[in-house]
């Protein structure tokens, strides 16, 4: 299994390129960050194990979930390496998923599609057609802060992760 | 992993192409779009500068393009188009809602540079291994050696196995052309379908009671008080009839539709649902999920009992007199309905009724109470609940399929479930269905054609038509073997070479020492293809115009967006250059008898033969009464030629028929101006218009000479007694199913990268075990074990689930290569059906390795809980 590259936020040339073009019509779109964005999420002591922490990355308009799973997965962070996120929109129909504790699965309610948070949130089953999108966290020992700065794989309803507003 | 790291898709332009298509797959048929424009013509995020019409600098919910909706191709032209195939929101069927097979048809178009590069381009003829051949090359040696069988040993020398259905590998241009060939012109009885030993249907019972098993519509499930699943996994099977008609009416979203039906009857808040599986499905759970585990009854019954099941329920209604009475009097044989009473216990006390089936089938006898009770006991108000009856394969592939079948379709007759809004008895369905054909040349139930062959008897030339039986059939490592041992002969006399005259005869002269020639027909490079004499390369859906029903008798055209890879071509195509071939051969030998046997393959488009099976249907319409017009195999002769003009000729009114799948008064044209709501068969003309059929048995006739429906008792079998064998000297019962992701043999579902990924790039099996079992051979999930039984060995992985009971061990039916659960099914048949008991049979599991390192990434959480 080739493991994913991490994919950041910023525009490659060629998306840059349709960008201008766009822009006339949607000023919104031209805010598209050329660079890694980075969101604060919270401080790594604020997480209890089983209870995600809501945010919103790259723009108000898509939700994530972070949470701190309670042993160390790859790809998580904090102290513990426990610490990961995902958006929180089934890439199905677009409902917010439930993180289910007992399970550390994300569960959809409106078609139980259910993605794996132990594995880079890899459908279990349902009707999803990519795994979970996965939001890339970094972790800053001094400040104790959860960051996000990408996702890997692509957000429900949208062509492209830009930041839409 | 494309799809599983893209972080983007491009946007169809305004001025995409666009067509229509269902799903692939399943039977409900899902409804969708498709984008194709050249690969950097891209629109943009104006509503006005692309093809969905929505504005794209906000979150598109409604028509969101998944990177898996998303391929490229390359047509003849040899440039590239972005392709996006995209749930229809205006479908009646889907709603715009996908599964995870139909949503990913983006990853399974032919591409050279995905996994589908393997696509079948271009015939091969054996020559110390396969060799890339011409056309006239492949079809002069497959001709010649039919013909010359066909005049030294007749008919039956030539075998067929072949796929009779709709959607892809299918439709109704598919089955027409091949049955048109096998039956009509070469007149086989050697001839079995895809996945049983037989060309007769799977619930033969039921027809037999005069009811066709696809009665129902979809609507049927949103205003039922109470939907039976028997044997099935809509969850995961039948994705978008159970979330977009049955869930709705789980939750109470239904009423409205309630109502309308039955305006002067208080329906429930909520509908029930009755779940029947030795399995605790994830069926049973997100229906528990929607509904409350108060709506939800789950029955975990023992393998093979489910006639005691069903008779004991009945037993109970009758005991309440739950039953319908008027409509057994006016709608049911007189005869059957005594010697019916008699076999469900009515003369012997209820209690020890259901001791006995508590005991036979380890449902709780309050469980069998509830479910009689769920299935007809009066409502308030006092009307009796409308219940819709459903079953598929746990039901089709348990012991003695025949008996089954009858002792559930009894219950919805007894409860006059049948024929009206909310209720009927019908097949949940795998594939679409899609079947004309002229008739078949034998009897019931058909010839055991596998069994034959490994006996070395049986045909000489075997065409294996697609499908796969080397993971579809009983006992299906002998299938293997057969075609390497009996092939070899052939494979030897073609490693000689020399013109197509002299490999015709070498081969004759092999088929007649013991060897078995064998032609495959198919899109990849299946076991069979591998060991195939000759193979033909088959064009599939996208790359054709085709049609195809889905479960509630919804007929729809998929229309052609891309061209097949090579010089591949539609089935229908080389079955008439085939056909052409023989026939002229006849006619330089002024045998002009047999070349019109071979004549009427002249179709120039997929809507000409189409069109030719249409006409032949309305010709048998009009000519037999309704009641002799049971499903194919059994109805329709075959005319001369297809030639004629481009639509059919409508009659001032139509006669009735009871053939589900009729498709008379039909053709491409008219079906593309219906879109992907199409129209449900058999449409009916009336004052020279066309309307369809939403639900049979409407007005109360049934598919017997009388009209009337008939009771059919049946009995408790005994395990037959080669699964008794097996029982004898192996602990643990294997049962096996499907898995959502995962499409029938796997074919296209392997070459998905999300499917691939999930099953940790092995082509295995899993195998779930219970805890119990799991702690005792010491195996943990993801550890690799070996299945073993007389027939044969095969590996699987370890998925460790309470889902399943102690000893009751599930597989994945028809995975490849090192699991093959139908290696370890027993040859054993119904033999009223020729129907397997694929669900059921022993073997012993030994840990053999732990967790292979493809797999460190995979998870093994439960596939049935939520």
């Amino acid at each position: 299994m080739p493991v994913s590259r991490l994919r950041f936020l910023s525009a490659s040339g060629a998306a840059t390129a349709s960008l201008v073009a766009g822009a006339v019509q949607n000023p919104s779109i031209a805010e598209g960050a050329t660079a890694p964005l980075s969101v604060a999420i919270a401080k790594a002591k604020a997480f209890n194990v089983g209870h995600p922490v809501e945010f919103h990355y790259p723009d108000s308009e898509a939700p994530a979930l972070a949470v701190k799973i309670g042993h160390r997965v790859d790809g998580g962070v904090g102290p513990d390496g426990d610490i990961v996120a995902y958006s929180q929109l089934c890439v199905h129909r677009g409902c917010p998923v439930a993180y289910n504790a007992a399970a550390r699965t994300f569960v959809c309610p409106c078609h139980y599609s259910v993605y794996d948070s132990e594995r880079s949130g890899q459908l279990v089953i349902g009707h999803a057609t990519t795994n979970l999108p996965r939001i890339t966290l970094a972790y800053d020992h001094a400040s104790d802060e959860v960051r996000a700065i990408g996702v890997q794989g692509l957000i429900f309803g949208r062509f492209d992760n830009r930041k839409l507003s | 992993m494309a799809n599983q790291s893209s972080v983007s898709v491009p946007i169809p332009p305004a001025d995409a192409q666009k067509f229509q298509t269902g799903c692939k797959y399943c039977i409900v048929g899902c409804g969708y779009h498709v984008y194709k424009w050249p690969v950097g013509r891209d629109g943009g995020r104006a509503s006005n500068r692309n093809a969905l019409g929505v504005d794209l600098s906000k979150p598109n919910t409604q028509s969101w393009i998944s990177p898996s909706m998303h391929g490229v191709v390359k047509d003849a032209d040899g440039k590239p188009y972005n392709v996006a195939i995209v749930p229809d929101n205006d479908c009646v069927v889907n709603s715009g809602l996908h599964s995870v097979r139909g949503g990913t048809m983006g990853l399974s178009v032919y591409r050279e540079d995905a996994p589908t590069r393997d696509r079948l381009k271009h015939p091969t003829i054996v020559q110390h291994g396969s060799q890339e051949a011409s056309w006239d090359d492949a079809v002069a040696l497959v001709g010649g050696v039919t013909k010359a069988l066909l005049d030294k040993h007749g008919p039956d020398s030539i075998g067929v196995k072949f796929a009779d259905h709709g959607g892809q590998g299918g439709g109704y241009e598919f089955t027409w052309a091949t049955g048109k060939f096998f039956y009509a012109s070469i007149r086989t009885t050697m001839a079995t379908v895809h996945n049983r030993p037989t060309v007769f249907g799977e619930p033969m019972a039921s027809r037999d009671m005069g009811i066709p098993e696809l009665n129902i519509a979809y609507e049927d499930a949103e205003i039922a008080d109470t939907i039976v699943i028997f044997g099935a996994n809509p969850y995961a099977d039948q994705t978008n009839y159970f979330f977009n008609h049955m869930i709705p009416n789980l939750q109470g979203g239904t009423t409205d539709k309630k109502r309308a039906a039955y305006p002067g009857k208080t329906p429930l808040a909520q509908g029930r649902m009755i779940v029947v599986d030795p399995r605790r499905t994830i069926t049973v759970a997100s229906a528990r999920a929607a509904a409350g585990n108060d709506n939800v009854l789950f029955l975990q019954v023992t393998p093979g009992t489910d006639v005691t099941l069903w008779n004991a329920v009945a037993r109970v209604v009758l005991e309440h007199h739950w039953d319908d009475a008027p409509f057994v009097r006016d709608h049911v044989e007189a005869s059957s309905v005594g010697p019916y009473h008699d076999s469900v216990g009515l003369g012997r006390p209820l209690a020890t009724v259901l001791a006995e089936a508590e005991h036979v089938t380890g449902v709780p006898r309050a469980d069998i109470v509830r479910a009689a009770e769920w299935i007809a006991k009066p409502m308030s108000g006092g009307h009796k609940p409308s219940t819709l009856f459903h079953y598929e394969k746990g039901a089709i592939w348990s012991i003695r399929n025949y008996d089954v079948i009858a002792s559930y379709v009894n219950l919805a007759v007894l409860t006059g479930n049948l024929g009206k809004p909310g209720t009927g008895c019908a097949r949940l369905g795998g594939h679409q269905e899609g079947y004309v054909r002229p008739d078949y040349p034998g009897k019931r139930p058909g010839v055991y054609v596998e069994k034959l062959l490994a006996e070395g008897k049986g045909p000489m030339l075997w065409w294996v038509l697609a499908c796969n039986p080397v993971q579809t059939a009983p006992a299906s490592r002998t299938v293997l073997e057969v075609i390497q041992e009996r092939g070899k002969k052939v494979s030897d006399a073609l490693d000689q070479g020399g013109s197509i005259d002299e490999r015709i005869s070498r081969v004759v002269s092999a088929v007649e020492a013991g060897g078995l020639f064998v032609v495959a027909e198919d899109i990849y490079p299946t076991q069979v293809v591998e060991h195939a004499h000759v193979v033909f390369p088959a064009a599939t859906q996208f790359e054709l115009e085709m049609t195809s029903i889905n479960g509630e008798r919804r007929m729809r055209l998929y229309q052609k967006f891309m061209d097949p890879p090579g010089s591949a071509k539609p089935d229908w195509q080389i079955m008439a250059l085939v056909a052409n071939h023989i026939r002229d051969a006849y006619v330089r030998e002024g045998n002009h008898e047999m070349a019109d046997r071979f004549a009427g393959y002249d179709w120039k488009t997929d809507a000409d033969v189409f069109l030719d099976a249409s006409r032949v249907s309305a010709q048998a319409r009009s000519t037999q009464p309704a009641t002799e017009q049971v499903k194919a195999p059994n109805a329709i002769t075959t005319t001369g030629p297809g030639s004629g003009p481009a639509t059919p000729s409508l009659p001032q009114n139509s006669k009735p028929t009871f053939d589900p799948e009729d498709i008379s008064f039909l053709d491409h044209d008219f079906l593309r101006r219906l879109g992907n709501n199409g129209i449900q068969v058999p449409v009916n003309v009336t004052n020279g218009k066309r309307s369809g059929t939403v639900r049979l048995f409407t007005d109360g006739k049934f598919n017997r000479p009388n009209g009337r429906a008939m009771f059919i008792p049946a009995h408790q079998p005994e395990l037959p007694a080669e699964i008794a064998a097996q029982k004898s000297k192996y602990k643990y019962l294997i049962n096996n199913g499907r898995f959502n992701m995962m499409w029938q043999t796997g074919y296209e579902s392997w070459r998905k990268p999300i499917v691939a990924d999930r099953w940790g790039d092995r082509e295995d099996s899993f195998i779930e075990l219970h805890p119990n079992d799991a702690k005792a051979l010491s195996v943990q999930s993801g550890d690799v074990v070996r299945v073993h039984n007389d027939y044969a060995s095969v590996q699987a992985i370890a998925y460790v689930t309470d889902a399943v009971k102690p000893g009751q061990p599930f597989m994945l039916f028809a995975q490849p290569k090192k699991g093959t659960a139908g290696f370890l099914v027993t040859p054993y048949v119904d033999p009223k059906t020729n129907i397997p008991s694929y669900k059921l049979t022993y073997a012993n599991i030994e840990r053999i390795a732990g967790k292979p390192s493809t797999f460190s990434h995979v998870t093994f959480k439960d596939l049935e809980a939520l």
